[in-house]
C-alpha cells in the first residue's frame, strides 16, 4: 500500500504537465482572431529566442469581436512570441516597418492563447523561408 | 571537550562539496546534449516533444522507484535531482510550444506544487523546494486576484490593478513572515528537525519581497520620490519591530528582523543608485542595477552578518564563499574583462593554500572555473550554446577531479612538513 501511494505521487508531476497539455491543447482550438502589435521596448524588443510584443488597438479590427468591440481587459499588456534566434534580423525589420499581428485562440471565458504570428498577412515562418517582404 | 570535538563526525566529508559539484557539471553536459536537440527544435512536431517529454518523466520516477525499492540512496538522491530539473525543464517546453508568457514566479510555483513530493524522497530537495515555492507565491496573489477580476469584476476593474496586484502580494508577503514567526514561536526549540530548514530559508521570503519592493519602486516611482521611501520602508521596518518584539516575548532569536533591514537598506541602495548615478559612474564594480547582481549581494551580505552575530561557523564559511563568488561574477567585461577575476582568485587560493584551509582552496579555484564559463555563457546560437554547455560541464568535472587528486597530494605534502 505504502508504495502504491509513492508510486502515485512519483507520477504526480506527470499527471499534472500532462493535464496542463492537453489543457493548453485544447485552448488551441477556439475562435481565432487577429491583434495588431507592435514592438514593446523599441529599443531592443527582440531578446534570446524571443520577442517583446504590445497589442496595438488603434490597429486592430474590432469587428471580428463578438459585440463589436474590442475587449482590451481580456489580453496582456506585452506578449512573448519564441522563434529561433536566426530569424530574428528580418523579423526585427518586420515589425518595426510592416503590418504585423498576433493570432490568438479566443474564448471571452478564457485565456487568449497564441497561435501564429502574421508579417504582411504571412504565417512568420513562411514569411522568414521565402525571404519576401 | 577536546575530547568531545575529536569524537564527533564531521557532517560532510571533504569531497563533498566537491560531489556535490559534480551533480552540476552533469546537469550541465545533459543540458548541452539538450540544447543541441533543440537546435533542430522546430524540425520536430509538438505531439513528439510533448510525448516524449513526458515518456522521459515516467522513465525518471521509475528509476526513482526502483532505487528506492533497491535500496540505492546515492543513486535516489541524484535521480530525484535530475527529476526536479526534468519538472522544471517541461515547464519551459510548455511555455515555449503554447507561446506562455515568461513569468517565472508562476513556473516556480507551478514546479513546487508539482514536485513536492520529491523532498519526501530526498529530504536534500527542500533546500531547492523551499526558496522556490516562497518565490512562486508572489505569483498567487495576482493569480487569484486575477481569476476574480474575470470572473466577477470584470467591468469594474480599471487598468489600475497591477499596483493593487504588487500591494496584495506584499502584503501577503508580510503576512507570512509574520504567522510562520509565530508559528516558531510556539515550537520548541528542541524540535530541530521541523524548525531548522524552514527557519533558514523562511528569510527567502524577504528575497522575493526585496524584488517586489524594487519593481514597485521602478515601476511606479521612476523618479523615487519621498513617497517611495514611505511606502516600502515604513512597512518593512513596522513589520521588522513587530517579530522582534514576538522575538523578545519567547527569548528567541530570529534573522528575519535582520532580512527586512536589508530590504530597507537595498532600497537605500536603489535610490542612492539612482540619484547619484552610481550604475553609470562605477559600472566597472556593480555591473549594473539589477535583480541579478543586487539581492544576492544583499541577501548573503545579510546571511554573513547574521552567521557572525550568532557564531554559526559554517554558515560564516558558505555565505563568505558565496559572497565571493559573487564579487568575482560583478567584475563584468566592459572595463577589466576576466583578468582582475581571476587575480583575485588566484590570491584567494594563494591565501587559502598559506593558511591550510583546503575548503577556501577549492572554492577560490571554483569561483574562477565559474568566471571563466560566465564570461562565454551569452552566446545566441543554439548549437553552439549546447557545445559551450558541454565543454563547461566537463571542464568543470576535470578540474574537480583534478583537485581531488593532485590537490589531495599538496595537502599531504604540506601536512608532512
Amino acid at each position: 500500500m505504502k508504495n502504491k501511494i509513492l508510486a502515485a505521487l512519483l507520477l504526480l508531476p506527470v499527471v499534472g504537465l500532462g493535464g496542463g497539455m492537453l489543457y493548453y491543447e485544447k485552448m488551441t482550438h477556439f475562435d481565432r482572431v487577429e491583434i495588431a502589435v507592435r514592438g514593446y521596448d523599441p529599443k531592443d524588443f527582440f531578446s534570446g529566442y524571443y520577442m517583446r510584443l504590445q497589442p496595438d488597438w488603434q490597429k486592430t479590427d474590432c469587428t471580428q469581436f463578438a459585440d463589436k468591440r474590442c475587449p482590451q481587459n481580456d489580453f496582456a499588456k506585452d506578449y512573448t512570441f519564441y522563434m529561433k534566434q536566426e530569424h530574428s534580423g528580418k523579423l526585427s525589420t518586420a515589425v518595426n516597418a510592416g503590418d504585423v499581428k498576433l493570432v490568438f485562440s479566443y474564448s471571452a471565458s478564457h485565456m487568449p492563447l497564441i497561435v501564429d504570428l502574421l508579417v504582411d498577412g504571412q504565417t512568420y515562418m513562411e514569411y522568414v523561408t521565402d525571404g519576401k517582404k | 571537550m577536546a575530547e568531545k570535538i575529536l569524537k564527533s563526525k564531521p557532517v560532510h566529508d571533504e569531497n563533498y562539496w566537491m560531489t556535490v559539484l559534480l551533480y552540476f557539471a552533469s546537469f550541465l553536459v545533459g543540458l548541452g546534449i539538450i540544447a543541441l536537440v533543440a537546435a533542430n527544435w522546430q524540425q520536430i512536431p509538438n505531439a513528439v516533444k510533448m510525448g516524449g517529454a513526458l515518456a522521459l518523466m515516467v522513465i525518471n520516477a521509475g528509476a526513482v522507484f526502483w532505487t528506492i525499492k533497491a535500496d540505492k540512496p546515492v543513486l535516489k538522491q541524484v535521480l530525484c535531482v535530475v527529476y526536479a530539473f526534468l519538472i522544471m525543464a517541461v515547464i519551459g517546453l510548455i511555455g515555449q510550444i503554447f507561446q506562455l508568457r515568461s513569468d517565472v514566479a508562476k513556473g516556480c510555483l507551478t514546479w513546487a506544487l508539482l514536485s513536492w513530493p520529491l523532498f519526501l524522497v530526498a529530504p536534500r530537495l527542500l533546500w531547492l523546494w523551499v526558496p522556490l515555492f516562497f518565490f512562486g507565491l508572489h505569483y498567487l496573489p495576482p493569480m487569484i486576484m486575477s481569476g476574480i477580476r474575470h470572473e466577477i469584476f470584470r467591468e469594474w476593474e480599471t487598468g489600475q490593478t497591477a499596483d493593487w496586484y504588487m500591494a496584495l502580494s506584499t502584503i501577503a508577503a508580510y503576512l507570512l513572515i509574520l504567522a510562520y514567526e509565530y508559528y516558531v514561536g510556539r515550537k520548541s526549540e528542541t524540535d530541530a528537525k521541523v524548525v531548522s530548514p524552514l527557519r533558514f530559508y523562511s528569510g527567502l521570503i524577504l528575497w522575493g519581497l526585496c524584488s517586489r519592493a524594487a519593481d514597485y519602486a521602478t515601476n511606479n516611482y521612476p523618479h523615487l520620490t519621498i513617497g517611495c521611501v514611505r511606502e516600502i520602508m515604513v512597512p518593512c521596518v513596522v513589520v521588522g519591530a513587530i517579530v522582534w518584539a514576538l522575538n523578545k516575548m519567547r527569548n528567541r532569536r530570529s534573522f528575519m528582523p535582520l532580512f527586512l533591514g536589508a530590504a530597507v537598506a537595498e532600497f537605500l541602495y536603489v535610490f542612492a543608485n539612482k540619484a547619484l548615478d552610481i550604475e553609470t559612474t562605477y559600472r566597472w564594480f556593480f555591473s549594473s542595477y539589477s535583480v541579478e547582481t543586487q539581492l544576492p549581494f544583499m541577501f548573503l551580505l545579510t546571511m554573513s552578518f547574521y552567521a557572525y552575530c550568532n557564531k554559526m561557523k559554517r554558515l560564516l564559511r558558505l555565505s563568505l564563499a558565496a559572497l565571493l563568488i559573487w564579487f568575482v561574477w560583478t567584475f563584468c567585461e566592459d572595463m577589466f574583462d576576466l583578468i582582475p577575476s581571476l587575480i583575485m582568485c588566484g590570491c584567494a587560493a594563494f591565501w587559502a593554500y598559506k593558511m591550510q584551509n583546503r575548503r577556501w582552496f577549492n572554492v577560490a579555484v571554483m569561483a574562477a572555473v565559474l568566471r571563466i564559463l560566465g564570461e562565454y555563457g551569452d552566446v545566441n546560437n543554439l548549437t553552439y550554446f549546447g557545445i559551450y554547455l558541454i565543454c563547461s560541464g566537463l571542464l568543470v568535472i576535470v578540474t574537480i577531479l583534478l583537485l581531488m587528486k593532485y590537490g589531495k597530494k599538496l595537502w599531504e605534502k604540506n601536512d608532512e612538513k
